[in-house]
């Protein structure tokens, strides 16, 4: 049933943060990884962590990328990959989440 | 000019995007049920596996050779599909997506030359290779017919083949007729009799003989040879059939559990209905026994039957009822069940006037129901909502034992980073 005053937010519904539209410049390039080791720690990268990658971003030298070793999905600095790696794409975000202790 | 682009061993080059440990490593994709093999790739070929062999029968060969099979996972492929087809979206006006992995793009009124089109297709194949990681090739041409001949010998030029008027006959007198889109062996062998041996012989015969062997279809083609478009870009994108059929997993032997499955894939197949805007008149069912794996111990016994309905309707329960109407006069008792088939035919595009003698309100709700009904499933997937009669569940699911997990739509199933 509608009655009364129009609410003072109309127009205004649906403004909500939009994660998707803040993380995701390529949709149809933009995949989501799971990180499942310790080794990246020290890039502030933990076990746990979602990680986006957006396959259509243009890399340079010192771009962080997931590639592909030995049947694995891996992380490196492209600087740091030999000629004939298959690099899957840039990674573009790190999600961490903080668990309670 | 009209492109067409076409995934390479489509199913398979999706199941091997996101798992690195498969690289130049022979794999295979089941159909439904895991009956037979329905897409490999060119690893998989060379292990002597191919095209429609009954997974049974070649198990064995499969697990000696290490070929790597999965069952269909169409969340993957519809997912990585809608990203390929997003991409043409940014190149041409207008597209036909002619199937989960074939799209046309229409450059109409684009005056480019073939050095332009033939960039465009190789920016589309590296794009999409980098971008979405499935392998595409790309064939052009001034009609589809044409377009997908070329993409037919695109292999033979890496990838990317636009038609060219000047060589476009000597490319066509060594084309075998039956690689015509629409023409086929059945057709092809028909035309060796009237003496036309190659494609080109059937671009220059006569447009009465086309008509009187092949049909009016028949006589689009050879229009289409000859670079007349025939086939709009509305000729094909309508199915005026459609079907939704099953093999279950095991023998359904009484007519309670066949009425649930017909009931849902009926739903499905209204569905689709919807989804290309049309409505339909008739609706066939067919029920069968036969399968790959049978023993043949039992007698087999398959039947079908067809219902009109009142009038053209894309309403769920109308066809749902009509359908149900029919099974028990062809359900015979003492089978063990393993195909069902529902066909919706007389398909129509869906008037939105109305009939005179429909009360206006009802129609309207139907249709209102139905939108709201789509729009639930649009956002919570298949079968989220469905008729209550379709819902229990009785055992003869898809049978899916190698199913890959859903790597771009699920995030409890996204690839591992070691």
């Amino acid at each position: 049933m509608i009655t009364g005053f129009p609410s003072p937010a109309q127009g205004y519904e649906g403004k909500q943060i939009d994660f998707n539209s803040y993380m995701i410049k390529h949709p149809s390039a933009t995949v989501v990884m799971r990180i499942e080791s310790s080794h990246y720690t020290h890039m502030g990268i933990y076990n746990g962590d979602l990680i986006v990658i957006d396959r259509a971003k243009k890399l340079n030298q010192n771009s962080l990328v997931v590639y592909e070793s030995d049947g694995h999905f891996v992380l490196g600095r492209v600087y740091n990959i030999k000629g004939e790696t298959i690099i899957t794409g840039a990674i573009t975000h790190v999600i961490h989440t903080v668990k309670d202790i | 000019m009209i492109l067409h682009a076409d995934g390479n061993s489509f199913y398979a080059s999706c199941e091997q995007i996101y798992r690195p440990d498969l690289r130049n490593k022979p794999v295979a994709v089941l159909s439904n049920n895991d009956g037979i093999i329905v897409a490999l790739n060119k690893e998989a070929k060379a292990c002597g596996i191919k095209r429609g062999d009954p997974y049974f029968k070649v198990k064995d060969i499969c697990d000696y050779k290490g070929v790597t099979i999965f069952s269909s996972n169409y969340t993957l492929y519809a997912d990585i599909s809608r990203r390929i087809t997003s991409i043409y979206m940014e190149y041409a006006p207008d597209i036909e997506y002619y199937s989960i992995d074939e799209s046309f793009l229409f450059f109409d009124k684009c005056n480019w030359s073939i050095k332009d089109y033939e960039d465009i297709g190789w920016e589309l194949k590296e794009r999409i290779y980098k971008e979405v990681g499935i392998p595409i090739c790309v064939g052009a041409g001034p009609t589809k017919t044409l377009a997908k001949l070329y993409n037919k010998k695109a292999k033979e030029h890496g990838g990317v083949f636009v038609y060219n008027p000047d060589q476009v006959d000597s490319l066509l007198a060594e084309t075998d007729c039956s690689t015509i889109w629409g023409i086929g062996p059945a057709r092809a062998q028909k035309l060796l009799l009237h003496g036309i041996k190659n494609a080109l012989m059937l671009k220059h015969m006569p447009l009465c003989d086309a008509k009187r062997l092949l049909t009016s279809q028949g006589f689009e083609t050879v229009m289409e040879l000859n670079g007349k478009r025939c086939m709009d870009k509305i000729t094909r994108q309508k199915k005026d059939i459609i079907t939704s059929s099953r093999q279950f997993s095991k023998k359904v032997y009484d007519l309670a559990t066949l009425e649930c499955a017909l009931v849902e894939y009926t739903e499905l197949a209204v569905e689709k209905l919807r989804k290309q805007n049309s409505e339909c008149k008739m609706v066939q069912i067919c029920i069968s026994t036969c399968n790959y794996y049978s023993d043949n111990l039992d007698e087999q016994y398959s039947n079908a039957a067809f219902a009109e309905l009142p009038r053209l309707t894309s309403y769920t329960p109308d066809i749902v009822n009509a359908a149900r109407l029919i099974l028990p006069y062809i359900y015979r008792q003492g089978y063990g069940y393993k195909v069902i088939m529902v066909s919706l035919l007389d398909i129509m595009p869906a008037q939105y006037q109305g009939w005179l003698w429909i009360d206006p309100k009802e129609d309207i709700k139907k249709r209102k129901l139905m939108e709201a009904v789509d729009n639930i499933t649009n956002t919570y997937g298949r079968r989220s909502i469905t008729l209550a009669k379709s819902w229990t569940k009785t055992g003869w699911e898809m049978k899916r034992d190698f199913l890959s997990p859903n790597f771009t739509t699920d995030i409890n199933c996204v690839p591992a980073v070691l």
